[in-house]
Parts: structure tokens; C-alpha cells; sequence
């Protein structure tokens, strides 16, 4: 509370009217910009037009977001962080942008993302390592990399056991549906039942499924 | 972890839908490890380009019902190549892609992410226009000042958002929903009322109406995560999922209206109202026709 209130009082009230004017002048341009690129966007906001900022971040955060969390186990307080880390970045490095055509500025904040979710790894990895194994953490580890890792393998182990719950016959019913593309009557042909019967053990097998992976929760 | 796999439609072109639906969705890598523990180790080094070739681009303008079945199924058994296709639908996803729904969480987490960056682009902004080299430790002081009010501000709202925020109990997020012996039509005429509970308060101001909206979109956030084992048909649940999601964006829309202050509270209020009057009216009209369909009408 102490440093609040020696923060300079005019520093504070500039905050509010800026942001204020800012939110009106993006209303104001928000339809106008809505067919721009995201690279004229962001030009604009570097130049000086600070309300084509917001419409840049409710067009790209989204969807990145989603990718963000994707990458992190499905871990939403930790890809909220990524995110506000990679628009800090984002700011920090706006000089580094090279407009290079159609679609370059999501690529670039992918790229920044990407960093931003290795560097979250390697915290976390950092968090779970003893001190005298710190040393051992090195930036090239092949595990860190945004194409390694995606699938956690205790979240792995935890649906192959699951799955050692059912039968080979259950089983082989859910494989054939899922990634054989065929339908219960091509099923049913194939392993001698009839058509309800596969559209049956297959409901029963993947309740049991859920049933054993909520209770590993 | 949710097993998503149970949802995973039969025909086809339901399931080409539904698999968009969570390549652009906050669940895909629950997706991803349940195909990866049925299916088995992938092939080694498939990647995207490998799977897909040159029906890629379609995929990414006109989105996964190009691929025949056994494409779709070759998806399937790599899934990983799913997390890189989320990446590319990102990065040069067409029209197709941008104008699929967004899950409401995500556009729930990235407005309230948006109040923190917007301060920091600002102070960033302010500072690149104001720092000039005569005078350079005064700016520079005041930009220390700027960054460290900007802090302050996070750290507060930060923690506001930490502070353990008590569970709805009202509209969609009544927990007699879920266990509800209601079957099929007289289900969609329990969810009509529970949608008007929302008119049991009426907010009085901005703070007030965020508050509501949340609870309201939280509920609807249970809805499309629910079985909804009342309903017997399929479809009815495809069609409530889907719906539950539609209104939960638009609300989640007038919340962003009301963030950024683009419109007056009595039009905010009217907007959010006019939601909750069409998702009660689609609803009972859904009611209808299920017990038209089943003969009771």
C-alpha cells in the first residue's frame, strides 16, 4: 500500500484517461479495421495508433490460447501465464518485426510462443530437479523441444491401464470404430455378432473407460 | 480427465464436425492421449505433410470433411499430427476456420488476460513516444513509475482472480440439472426454467452484470461438458452442446462490450437479456418438437 501511494498521482490518472481514450478510439475504428491484416494492425498500433491493438489481440488471442494450452497438458492457469508472457515479449521485441507478408505476424508471435512454452517447461522441469542437478539442465534438451513431450507419458500410462481393464474383444471393437473408419455393421460382420451388440459393448467399454480414468483423477 | 473419446460420432460427416470442433478446443490434448493409449505407438516420423500431402491446403480452407473416412482415421491413429494441424489452422487456417466457435472458456480467459496486456502495451507505447535522448533519466523515471503503477495494478487484479470464487448454484449451474429424472422433452423444459433464473436478479450496474454473466456462462460451460443421458436421441445432445456453446459466446460477446466500455449498462443489460430470452424460446421450441417426434404432441 506504501508504494501505491508513493507512485506520482498524475502517473496513475494518465493510465486511466489514455486507456479510456484508447477504448473509444478502438471503438470508434474497431469496424474500419476489422478487414485489415494483422500485420497492418500491429503496424498501426507501433505507430502510434494504439486501438488497433485490441482488435489485433481479440483476433489472434483465441485461437493461440487453445494452441498454448495444447502444449502444456491441458493446463489452463499455466497457459494464461505463456500468454501474457508472450505478448510482453511481444511488445519488448515489436522492434525485431519484419513485415514479410500475408500471415507474418502470426508467425512471429508462434515463434515467440513456442520460446515462451520451452522456457515454461524448463521452470517446471527446474522445479522438480534437486539443486545439484540444476547444473545438469542444459538449453539444447532434446525433451524441452515444442515437438517433444507432447503427450505427458504418466497421462499415457493412466489410459493404457485403463484400457488393460477391458477385454481384448471390447478393445479391438473400440480400435476398429476409432481408427479403422469402420461402421458397427462392418464390425458386427467381422467378428460374427450382431449390429446391437457392437454398438453396445462399445458404449459399455468406453463407460468403463470413463469411469476408470475419472477415478485416476 | 474427461473421456472425450465417448463423444466421438459414428457417421462420418459428424465426425469430421466434431473433430474441428476440438482442434480449435481447450480439450485437444485430452484427445490426443486417449487416441495415443488406444491406438498404440504411432508411426515413426509421420508427420502432417506425411499424413495429409497435398489435401493439406484444402484442410486448411475449407476444413476436415475434404478427407475420406480412411484419412480422417489415419488422423486419428497419429494424433499428434492433430496438435501440429491446431498450429497450422493458427497460422494459415482460412475464412473456414476463423469463423468456427471458439470454445467460451478461451474467450473468457484471453478478455480477462486482455485488461493486464492492454495497461502494458500502453505503458510500452507511451514510453517508446515520450523517451527522448535530452532528457532521458527523467522519462526514464517515469516510465519506471508507469511499469511499476502497470505492476501494481496486475499483481491486484492477479489477485483479485485468485480469491476463491464461490461456485453458481443458479440457471444451468444447479447441480439438480445434471441428476434430474426429466426425460427427453420435459428435460429441455427444465433447462427453459432454469434459464430464467437469470431474471430472479436484475443487476444493477457493470460489476453486477459481469457477475451474473459469469455465473450464467459457467453454467453453460456445465451444460456442454454434461452426458445429458435424459435426452435419447443423439442429436438432441449435439444440438444442446452446440447451443449451450453458442449462447455462452454470445454472452460472453456483451462481456466484452461491457470490459471495454463500448456500450451503456442499459444496453449491455438489454443485449445480455435478449440472450437469455432465445436460448429459453429455442429450448421450449426443441421441447416441442422432441415430444412432436415421439407422438406426444
Amino acid at each position: 500500500m506504501a508504494i501505491v501511494l508513493l507512485l506520482p498521482r498524475l502517473s496513475h490518472c494518465n493510465v486511466a484517461a489514455n486507456l479510456h481514450s484508447m477504448e473509444n478510439l478502438q471503438t470508434q475504428e474497431r469496424r474500419a479495421a476489422a478487414d485489415e491484416t494483422d500485420e497492418l494492425l500491429f503496424k498501426r498500433y507501433q505507430s502510434g495508433d494504439a486501438a488497433s491493438f485490441s482488435l489485433l489481440y481479440d483476433r489472434v488471442s483465441p485461437l493461440l490460447y487453445t494452441f498454448i494450452v495444447a502444449r502444456v497438458s491441458g493446463d489452463r492457469s499455466s497457459a494464461d501465464d505463456i500468454l501474457q508472457q508472450v505478448w510482453q515479449k511481444v511488445f519488448l521485441k515489436q522492434h525485431q518485426f519484419a513485415d514479410q507478408g500475408p500471415r507474418s505476424f502470426r508467425r512471429w508471435i508462434n515463434t515467440i510462443a513456442a520460446r515462451q512454452i520451452i522456457d515454461a517447461r524448463k521452470g517446471q522441469k527446474r522445479h522438480g530437479l534437486a539443486n545439484a542437478e540444476l547444473g545438469e539442465l542444459v538449453a539444447d534438451d532434446d525433451s524441452l523441444s515444442p515437438e517433444a513431450a507432447l503427450v505427458n507419458q504418466e497421462d499415457l500410462d493412466s489410459v493404457r491401464s485403463c484400457l488393460e481393464g477391458l477385454g481384448e474383444s471390447d478393445s479391438s471393437i473400440l480400435r476398429m470404430h476409432t481408427f479403422d473408419a469402420m461402421s458397427y455393421a462392418e464390425i458386427a460382420r467381422k467378428l460374427d455378432i450382431a449390429e446391437g451388440t457392437v454398438g453396445s459393448r462399445r458404449s459399455r467399454a468406453m463407460q468403463r473407460l470413463a469411469n476408470c480414468m475419472e477415478s485416476k483423477i | 480427465m474427461k473421456m472425450l473419446l465417448q463423444e466421438l460420432p459414428t457417421e462420418h460427416e459428424y465426425r469430421a464436425d466434431w473433430l474441428e470442433q476440438q482442434i480449435v478446443g481447450l480439450d485437444l490434448y485430452d484427445l490426443v492421449v486417449q487416441l495415443r493409449g488406444i491406438y498404440g505407438d504411432a508411426d515413426e516420423g509421420c508427420s502432417l505433410d506425411e499424413l495429409l500431402g497435398k489435401k493439406l491446403a484444402d484442410v486448411l480452407a475449407s476444413g476436415l470433411k475434404v478427407l475420406s473416412p480412411s484419412e480422417l482415421s489415419r488422423l486419428l491413429a497419429n494424433p499428434e499430427t492433430m496438435i501440429e494441424l491446431q498450429e497450422q489452422v493458427f497460422l494459415d487456417g482460412g475464412e473456414y476456420w476463423q469463423s468456427r466457435d471458439l470454445p467460451a472458456e478461451a474467450r473468457r480467459r484471453t478478455l480477462d488476460i486482455r485488461a493486464h496486456v492492454t495497461a502494458e502495451a500502453f505503458a510500452q507505447h507511451q514510453a517508446s513516444a515520450t523517451l527522448k535522448p535530452k532528457d532521458v533519466k527523467l522519462k526514464r523515471w517515469q516510465f519506471s513509475a508507469l511499469l511499476t503503477a502497470a505492476a501494481i495494478i496486475l499483481i491486484f487484479v492477479s489477485w483479485q482472480n485468485f480469491l476463491p470464487q464461490p461456485s453458481p448454484t443458479w440457471g444451468f449451474a444447479n447441480a439438480d440439472i445434471n441428476s434430474s429424472p426429466a426425460m427427453d422433452a420435459d428435460y429441455m423444459v427444465m433447462l427453459a426454467d432454469a434459464a430464467s433464473d437469470w431474471f430472479d436478479k436484475v443487476p444493477t450496474d457493470d460489476a453486477a452484470l459481469l457477475t451474473r454473466i459469469d455465473d450464467f456462462v459457467a453454467g453453460c460451460e456445465q451444460l456442454v461438458a454434461a452426458d445429458h443421458l435424459q435426452l435419447s436421441d443423439p442429436i438432441d445432445r449435439v444440438w444442446l452442446r452446440d447451443k449451450c456453446q453458442s449462447w455462452a459466446n454470445k454472452l460472453v460477446a456483451v462481456r466484452g462490450q461491457v470490459v471495454s466500455e463500448q456500450i451503456v449498462f442499459r444496453e449491455s443489460r438489454q443485449q445480455a437479456n435478449q440472450v437469455i430470452r432465445d436460448l429459453r424460446s429455442a429450448l421450449r421450441s426443441r421441447a416441442d418438437e422432441i415430444a412432436t417426434r415421439s407422438g406426444r404432441a
